[in-house]
């Protein structure tokens, strides 16, 4: 479970997160969705503790910096930020090694299932976006985490990789996991979430729980732009 | 469209206007350093117009190597990614595109002519060069860098696609070198009668004899330029010079020409070399010496097998799985080895300066030299591209043990970097310099490597988001204090010693070395655990 309470982040005198609080539950997938600069990002990378912050961010009940936290956590950031020397197949090994994961072969199988088994020799810096994309996801899903966050973590994938990664959502769903994507793309998100947390100007505008098709309520796309174009 | 180029250029300036004062300023401090040269009165050797006119021999065909150096491995494909995108895929035509990375390389290699003018004093104090002799000396030196530059530019730009001949221009580079230090060497065994002789020579009557020799003045490009000037001050120019000064104006002409009628695609190429200087760009943002960045170039996958470490190890192991990856000789910062040949260089003039009993004072001279080389080195080290990346943030270990694990991946190359510091400064400073000296030094210099690297990582982390000048400025600072904060009970220390042991210069100067080095492990570990509290306390860098 991930527990987001009062969380408020300045830039000076900007506030890119305005007393944010949301919870998202054990087998949830929760979404933020909104424009550029709603502060989506600013939020995820607090709970990554990448960020100092005013509030309380707990990870299962454990506040979000502890060592312990830090443990149960799996973080994909916006943009790749891989070794330029290390291979594919080395990454996975640095982070198991770092996590202290022991080897179960779980490091083959996220090579095959992001479809990177041939490019395990390629090195970071020798990779396309979407390959590098893919091997973020994997490192950050190499030591079992119990929630997980995502970044945009659509950008620069193609069809196929989405796809995988859709299911791959649903699987740390079914498992149990807690699951949070941060996104600008409304039409990527489809019906596989639970609970929206619509962001604009660092604040939550609105939150959607997914109870399918409700007769006279607005589309969660209706809604968004009822509150992204209404602001501006 | 040149219109257009010179918009975005002078635009560029104006955003720059720190870097440029300190360029003007670095211009004109070198400027003024041989503009008053005639107005020195300190000398530690009489005025000896042939050991200098050999010196500038010397001196340019260094400028030689170096120019040939930069201009091959950037030259005109220094490129920016956005030169890229509005000149290659913009209404520009190749011409224009070809000239315009001269901006950047060749201000790179003029940048050695400026480290010249900035130390020409040390000449004058040694060798009685005046103002007016440096003058000459750069004249010709600067057609020799242009001329060097833009050839080995284009050489690299026409076989940017062809390994084979960009091995046989570098190796051709460097047998001439060899061979020309070979032949200066047997003509000089020939006159002293063994290379011990040599050896025990006076500095400046070997440097007239290296710069005068016969092979030193046909050696092609570099060995021309100071012919002029040497038969000026000689007395009169002669056919020599008259024949210097024709090749000279053709050899331009003829690159000029071929410049003109090139029409080779080196797009890809340059597009290719923009996405590293992007690289560069980003490392030296975090604060990397733009020297530290060239490593991950050459790096290919071959048989290592990268499987040790656990939790906050891992961290070290990786860090030196990613030299070793680099690199064979992972060891060896080569950067740095090219600083210790311009140290030796400097020792090797201040022991020309100084008589025999004065071989202590070289000593000191040589420790300071090398503190602050490795300033620069270690303290923009790689290391700090760490924090680029989320895993020193989100891997569970505790983070002081995190930071100490990465910085401790560069022990191997401090370690051997310290043993060619304590050879360079043996062979000049010789029998003053003895065992227990060499061992603290040798301790010193890993110790204060380590503090520079840790030094320079807490002002990363704290200085970045005031943009790189004002980082590296702020750095320089903080590392040049530490090394006076050392020296300081340093010199309580010697005094305290002097008096029991004034016959044992060994034991004095392994007291003054250890006595540093136990300060600046004092001082290393107070900055690594600010730098801790600073690492856990502030936020990440904007780039994650």
């Amino acid at each position: 479970m991930l527990t987001v309470n009062n969380v408020t982040k300045k830039y000076k005198n900007f506030a890119a997160n305005d007393n944010l609080s949301f919870t998202i539950n054990d087998s949830e997938i929760g979404i933020l969705l909104g424009p550029n600069g709603a502060g989506k990002s600013t939020i995820i990378k607090s709970i990554a503790g990448l960020l100092r912050y005013q509030g309380d961010i707990e990870i299962n009940g454990i506040p979000n910096k502890a060592l312990e936290a830090k443990r149960q956590l799996g973080y994909i950031p916006e943009i790749p930020a891989l070794y330029d020397t290390l291979t594919v197949e080395e990454h996975l090994e640095f982070i198991r090694r770092a996590y202290k994961v022991e080897d179960t072969g779980i490091k083959d199988k996220l090579l095959d299932r992001f479809e990177l088994s041939d490019k395990r020799k390629k090195m970071g810096k020798e990779l396309s976006k979407g390959m590098q994309q893919k091997v973020s996801i994997c490192c950050a899903l190499m030591h079992d985490p119990s929630v997980v966050i995502f970044d945009e973590p659509m950008v620069g994938l193609d069809p196929h990789a989405i796809k995988e990664l859709k299911l791959v959502f649903q699987e740390l769903k079914d498992a149990g996991k807690t699951v949070l994507i941060s996104t600008h793309m409304i039409d990527t998100i489809e019906d596989y979430w639970d609970v929206v947390h619509i962001m604009m100007h660092g604040k939550i505008a609105a939150t959607r729980h997914n109870r399918g098709h409700v007769e006279g309520e607005k589309s969660l796309e209706d809604l968004f732009f009822e509150i992204t174009e209404g602001h501006s | 469209m040149n219109n257009a180029t010179a918009y975005r250029f002078l635009h560029s300036l104006r955003r720059r206007m720190l870097p440029m004062v300190l360029v003007l300023l670095g211009v004109a401090g070198g400027g003024y350093a041989v503009l008053s040269l005639d107005r020195i009165r300190i000398t530690f050797h009489a005025p000896d117009t042939e050991a200098m006119l050999g010196l500038f021999s010397i001196l340019s065909l260094i400028c030689f190597d170096y120019a040939f150096a930069v201009g091959f491995r950037s030259g005109v494909l220094g490129y920016s990614l956005s030169d890229v995108v509005y000149c290659f895929a913009g209404p520009f035509g190749k011409k224009h595109n070809l000239f315009l990375s001269f901006t950047s390389g060749g201000a790179s290699a003029l940048f050695f002519l400026w480290l010249i003018c900035a130390n020409s004093p040390l000449m004058t104090m040694w060798i009685g060069a005046r103002t007016i002799d440096v003058i000459g000396f750069l004249i010709g030196a600067f057609f020799t860098v242009l001329i060097t530059f833009l050839g080995s530019s284009y050489l690299s730009a026409r076989f940017c696609d062809n390994t084979k001949a960009k091995v046989i221009a570098v190796v051709s580079l460097l047998a001439s070198n060899l061979i020309l230090g070979l032949l200066v060497l047997k003509d000089l065994i020939g006159v002293f009668g063994s290379f011990e002789q040599v050896k025990q020579q006076d500095p400046a009557l070997i440097v007239r004899l290296i710069g005068n020799s016969f092979y030193t003045d046909i050696f092609p490009i570099a060995g021309w330029d100071q012919i002029v000037y040497k038969e000026i001050v000689r007395g009169g120019i002669g056919i020599r010079s008259i024949i210097v000064i024709a090749l000279y104006i053709i050899i331009l002409l003829g690159i000029i020409l071929l410049y003109i009628r090139s029409d080779f695609d080196f797009y890809e190429h340059a597009y290719d070399n923009a996405s590293r200087i992007a690289d560069i760009i980003e490392a030296s943002k975090a604060g990397v010496e733009a020297v530290n960045t060239g490593i991950a170039r050459t790096a290919k996958v071959g048989k290592e097998v990268y499987k040790r470490g656990w939790g906050a190890t891992a961290f070290f192991h990786m860090h030196l799985f990613e030299n070793i990856r680099a690199s064979k000789i992972f060891f060896i910062n080569k950067v740095a080895l090219v600083y210790r040949v311009f140290a030796l260089l400097l020792l090797l003039i201040a022991d020309g300066m100084l008589e025999e009993i004065w071989d202590v004072l070289l000593v000191i001279v040589g420790i300071a030299t090398m503190l602050v080389l490795n300033a620069i080195v270690f303290g923009g080290s790689k290391t700090v591209l760490e924090f680029n990346r989320p895993y020193i943030y989100t891997v569970p270990e505790k983070s002081g043990r995190k930071l100490m694990m990465c910085i401790f991946s560069d022990i191997p190359e401090m370690l051997f970097d310290a043993l060619i510091c304590l050879l360079i400064i043996k062979l000049v400073a010789r029998e003053p310099f003895g065992p227990l000296a060499m061992i603290s030094f040798l301790i010193m210099m890993v110790i204060f490597d380590l503090l520079s690297e840790t030094a320079g990582i807490l002002c990363a982390k704290l200085l970045r988001k005031f943009g790189k000048f004002a980082l590296m400025g702020v750095r320089y600072v903080l590392i040049v204090f530490l090394i006076i904060i050392g020296m300081l009970p340093a010199e309580i220390f010697t005094n305290l010693v002097t008096g029991a042991a004034a016959d044992n210069i060994d034991i004095i100067l392994c007291v003054m070395i250890a006595s540093m080095a136990g300060v600046y492990f004092l001082l290393w570990l107070a900055v690594l655990s600010l730098t801790r509290v600073v690492f856990e306390r502030t936020d990440a860098n904007d780039i994650l």
